[in-house]
């Protein structure tokens, strides 16, 4: 391996992926999950809030919440059996902050940073940093541009725990 | 064709065994959650093996990328919405639509007509990152070039899950290799301790096997550093001829447009 720096450790917002039994998918065709499915309604989500989608997830209940910049989205939410979140930034908006950070950080490994990434729950890109590492100024500088959906997260344990732990 | 089966390889360490490619995906459980490594070539065997997971577990899960081969990628849709991991420039690549995947699914056999649209990993480790799955925790890391840039690999206790850096049954993939440094790289995961180690395709081997394949991995590399001739390279290759072709054609690739071609030549 590269070096034996201490693992920064992202947040693994795990979240239940409800149910899953029972619909065999059809081999031939493969619209993938079966109807139903919380990967079904986030992605039937995604195509009808467009480019107010934030993202979805399965709380810790089973129940699908769907993310939107748009108030008024809310209404479509439910009608597909999701709880609706109003939130500021789209999906579509925190893949690019990432992409933007994945590429100002390039290619090799920094000791400083080895993890970020969306966390839809927070509704902004992670970053985690080790505690006592300086802060790329790149990163600084996107973080400063990105204002609350970029957060630079200091972590001191090489373990992050499960969200609600 | 034999069905897919579970095989246990430690407490709470599973391996999917798959029939088509002879692939090997796997899943960590802890006490609050579960890991999936790696989710099949396409959507509906992706859907598959969530099924097949969701007779182990009922717990939340969450998904780590190998690397960005269509076989071990394109079921991800089945297990959303759900964090996805994976090594930055394998999330570049799947950014980029999939259609490098479907002509590697094509050139397997695939019939599909349109590309699958791969699912972006939304959670990137670069070099090392650790997931507590509830009185289990996970090792993601990126060792260093070999079957690909990208590739991860993931610790579970014992168990190594090495995706294609190391391979059962059949040799080594060199398509997107980097044949030079693919032994160092095996080198670090055989550092990391595991006992068990996991394949991207075959059945699980343990550390002399991988040890084996480092060594011929080395013999390969050290014929395309040193040879003059790749007629040479074959006779004298412990792979096959296709593989060593292949292995070779990226290995001059990488000198040629490596910013060190002499200290290369000169190292391992």
């Amino acid at each position: 391996m590269h070096r034996a720096i201490v693992g920064l450790l992202a947040v693994a917002a795990m979240v239940a992926a409800g149910c899953g039994a029972g619909d065999q998918a059809d081999a031939t065709s493969d619209p993938a999950p079966a109807a139903g499915t919380p990967a079904d309604v986030v992605a039937a989500a995604e195509q009808r809030l467009g480019d107010s989608f934030a993202g979805g997830f399965v709380d810790r209940s089973g129940g699908v919440v769907v993310l939107t910049t748009d108030p008024a989205a809310a209404e479509q939410v439910r009608s597909l059996g999701a709880t609706p979140k109003v939130v500021e930034h789209s999906r579509a908006e925190l893949d690019d902050w990432q992409a933007r950070i994945g590429a100002a950080l390039g290619p090799e490994p920094s000791s400083a940073v080895t993890t970020w990434g969306v966390d839809v729950e927070r509704n902004a890109v992670v970053v985690h940093v080790l505690v006592g590492q300086p802060v790329p100024p790149q990163l600084q500088q996107i973080a400063d541009d990105a204002g609350d959906a970029v957060r630079l997260a200091e972590v001191q344990s090489p373990v992050v725990p499960l969200p609600g732990s | 064709m034999t069905a897919d089966r579970w095989v246990e390889v430690g407490d709470g360490v599973l391996v999917r065994r798959h029939a088509e490619l002879d692939l090997s995906t796997g899943l960590v459980v802890g006490e609050r959650g579960a890991l999936v490594v790696d989710t099949r070539g396409d959507p509906a065997q992706g859907s598959a093996l969530a099924e097949a997971v969701r007779e182990v577990t009922a717990l939340p899960w969450a998904v780590v990328l190998t690397h960005a081969h269509f076989d071990h990628c394109l079921g991800t849709a089945a297990f959303l919405p759900t964090p996805v991991w994976a090594h930055p420039a394998c999330r570049d690549d799947l950014a980029r639509g999939g259609a490098a995947q479907h002509a590697e699914a094509v050139a397997h056999g695939s019939t599909r007509p349109v590309p699958v649209r791969p699912v972006v990993p939304d959670r990137v480790v670069a070099d090392r990152a650790e997931l507590d799955l509830g009185r289990r925790r996970v090792l993601l890391l990126h060792p260093g070039a070999g079957h690909t840039d990208a590739d991860l690999v993931v610790v579970a206790g014992d168990v190594l899950f090495a995706g294609d850096l190391v391979e059962q049954g059949a040799p080594p993939a060199f398509d997107d290799a980097f044949p030079l440094q693919w032994p160092a790289t095996v080198t670090a995961l055989l550092a990391l301790g595991a006992t068990t180690v996991v394949p991207g395709h075959g059945e699980p081997v343990d550390t002399a096997f991988v040890e084996a394949q480092r060594d011929a991995l080395a013999a390969l590399a050290a014929l395309c550093r040193d040879c003059d001739s790749a007629a040479e390279v074959v006779a004298r290759s412990p792979f096959d001829e296709v593989t060593t072709l292949t292995a070779l054609a990226r290995a001059t690739r990488r000198a040629a447009g490596s910013v060190l071609p002499t200290r290369q030549r000169g190292r391992l």
